[in-house]
């Protein structure tokens, strides 16, 4: 992650700029830190408020883990939604905005083992977190709040933390009528995770279901960290529609789908083959992970077989086969992500599956080829010296020929 | 229709090939020979074999038979086949097959025989610049190795070696001479290289069980084919389109 050097904020004072950045992060932070803490009543040891519904299950200390049922205080009813709303977000929420709400949001959590899941049932706090609205909760909070914001490259940041020795849901939780059969089904949570998916429910509440343990066999449920929960719901979606799209006819021609946002660029390109998925990343030198200019890539083939597995790839092939299947095409595909400095913060996967699933409604053109298309999209790199041709996923595809071409020789 | 064949370990080997280039194939049986032509779904390699009936231990074919069958499933079948296992493939319903697999206890299956569209495949006679015969097992273990450092394979013959390269930052070279014993045979029409993929070789080298000496032929910028012809006259073919540049 890039670091700004200290000395500069201590010349700066938030005033300069001189981190290059448009506002100052330590000053945002600290402003909507400060105002999520002036409405937590230390004095009492209370915390009211509606989550949006929020959850994170963390991962350290597996099988103990710790369950942050996030609280926007005193906001009560719709206006909670605000917080942590992927799809809503979209487009018009600037990454200050995003950090901002998630600052605002207090992260109540407490321990639990990972088969405690029924104990959560019982006190609907699992329900909250898939309600179709915000619920409301009363929760009782001991010791000082946390002002630290955790941030990730897979889950959405995590606002000030307060550990929470009891969590009382007091409005009924709306659970969606699929979600709440499947609660009271005896279901293998691979299966459940489909139902719903095809159901319509969107990712993020599947992702917070099988996060909770409300998904699965009833005598095997266990909470499941929102990391992976994210990862394996991308990925258990995926491999389905993945068996769907590989039977299809091939797309008939090259195109070109472009979209953007927090600072992070996306061109993919849709090929007529059968399925086979590039994945590259250009990282440019003042963007988050990267002090230099870093590439990386990765390919999976038909069957489904790639070589490291990669949250942010998950995310975007996800995107990608969803378009694959409604328009009933299996193709190639290859996706190129930008990561400009403008992305200072991470905040989470959701952004890489929205912009992509965006990005099929934006196209640039048809190509004759894929050489073609990829000069296209070299030409608009927002960095000239990345060669794409020279990245080896990329080479790999473009120098395979194909036997058939030499049947007629 | 009925054939019993001595080995069900070669099966094994050519389902498990299959396995990784299709979903689904289609093996015939006419009267003189067992034969299946498949081209992998991304169109990248093509094999295909051939089996006269001399081949099998007991051969019954009055009239064409085509079996079509889900290639993960048939494995899953062939899996239990051990060394010096019989397989015995019998239908009297065009719907399905008997298979049994004969060893110290008999494992009977029956596997439904489903309706596979025949791709068009043109008769394939290349000329090749360079005919090389090596050892099997030298092969496997060369493709293997240079898998694991490299996406590529470089094929470089002269008159008396056959050397092969990783391509890219990690180097490996692995060569085959006469003085070695690696290399049987090798004629060649002129010096040529030529690259393919490491992936999709490494994919089908338990195919080098069927025969002591793998064929190598290839040209420059050609497809390179392998062949693995064994002992009872049943043969293996097998060819990569190259990689350019």
């Amino acid at each position: 992650m890039r670091r700004i050097p200290a000395e500069l904020c201590v010349r700066c004072k938030g005033a300069k700029f001189l981190c290059g950045l448009t506002s100052c992060p330590i000053l945002e932070r600290f402003r909507a830190v400060t105002n999520a803490a002036s409405k937590v009543r230390l004095d009492v040891g209370l915390l009211q408020g509606s989550t949006p519904p929020s959850v994170i299950v963390g991962e350290k200390g597996y099988p103990k883990v710790s369950l942050s049922f996030n609280v926007a205080p005193e906001v009560v009813g719709e206006q909670a939604r605000l917080y942590e709303d992927p799809a809503g977000w979209w487009g018009r929420a600037s990454l200050h905005d995003i950090i901002n709400y998630r600052s605002s949001l207090v992260s109540n959590f407490s321990m639990y083992r990972i088969n405690d899941v029924w104990k959560l049932y019982e006190r609907e706090i699992s329900l909250a977190t898939i309600s179709e609205r915000p619920v409301l909760s009363e929760s009782k909070v001991t010791g000082k709040l946390e002002t630290k914001l955790k941030f990730d490259g897979i889950v959405m940041p995590r606002g000030p933390t307060i550990k929470a020795d009891d969590i009382r849901v007091t409005e009924n939780p709306k659970v969606p009528k699929i979600l709440d059969r499947l609660i009271n089904d005896d279901v293998k949570a691979n299966d459940a995770v489909l139902t719903l998916y095809r159901g319509g429910e969107d990712v993020y509440r599947v992702v917070s279901a099988l996060s909770t343990g409300l998904l699965g066999t009833l005598k095997n449920r266990k909470l499941v960290p929102t990391r992976w929960a994210i990862t394996a719901v991308d990925s258990i979606v995926g491999d389905s529609l993945l068996k769907e799209v590989r039977d299809l006819p091939w797309v008939s021609e090259t195109s070109v789908f472009f979209q953007g946002y927090l600072g992070n660029y996306f061109h993919i390109i849709i090929y007529p083959s059968s399925f086979f998925s590039t994945w590259v990343e250009i990282w440019y030198p003042t963007s988050l992970w990267a002090g230099e200019l870093t590439i990386t890539d990765l390919s999976e083939d038909y069957w489904g077989k790639y070589g490291t597995l990669d949250g942010g790839y998950m995310a975007a092939r996800l995107a990608a086969l969803e378009y694959l299947t409604k328009i009933r095409r299996s193709a190639g595909v290859m996706i190129i992500r930008e990561v400009t400095g403008e992305y200072f913060a991470p905040v989470g996967n959701w952004h890489i599956r929205e912009t992509v699933r965006r990005a099929f409604n934006n196209r640039l053109g048809s190509f004759q080829g894929l050489g073609e298309a990829l000069d296209l999209v070299q030409g608009r790199l927002k960095d000239g010296r990345v060669k794409l041709r020279e990245i080896r996923a990329i080479k790999r595809v473009l120098n395979q020929t194909r036997i058939d071409s030499f049947f007629d020789s | 229709m009925r054939v019993v064949y001595d080995n069900a370990m070669d099966f094994k080997a050519i389902i498990e090939a299959l396995a990784k280039m299709v979903d689904e194939a289609s093996l015939t049986f006419n009267s003189d020979a067992m034969e299946l032509t498949a081209i992998d779904r991304a169109h990248i390699s093509l094999i295909k074999l051939r089996f006269p009936k001399e081949a099998f231990k007991e051969y019954d074919i009055t009239e064409e038979f085509r079996l079509g069958f889900n290639t993960q499933y048939m494995l899953k079948v062939l899996r239990s086949a051990k060394k010096k296992e019989q397989l015995e493939m019998e239908s009297q319903d065009p719907s399905q097959i008997n298979l049994k697999i004969i060893g110290s206890m008999v494992r009977d299956f029956v596997v439904r025989n489903i309706e596979i569209s025949a791709s068009e495949i043109p008769e394939i006679n290349f000329q090749f610049d360079v005919k090389a015969k090596v050892v099997s097992s030298g092969f496997k273990r060369a493709i293997n190795e240079i898998y694991t450092v490299s996406d590529s394979v470089q094929f470089n013959a002269t008159e008396s070696s056959l050397l092969l390269k990783s391509a890219g930052e990690s180097e490996i070279e692995v060569e085959f001479t006469k003085d070695m014993g690696g290399l049987q045979e090798i004629s060649i029409e002129k010096p040529v290289s030529s690259t393919y993929s490491a992936e999709y070789l490494n994919d089908v080298l338990v195919l080098t069980k069927l025969s002591g000496f793998t064929k190598i032929l290839y040209s420059e910028q050609k497809p390179l084919q392998l062949e693995f012809n064994m002992d009872n006259g049943g043969s293996v073919v097998y060819l990569l389109a190259p990689q350019a540049g």
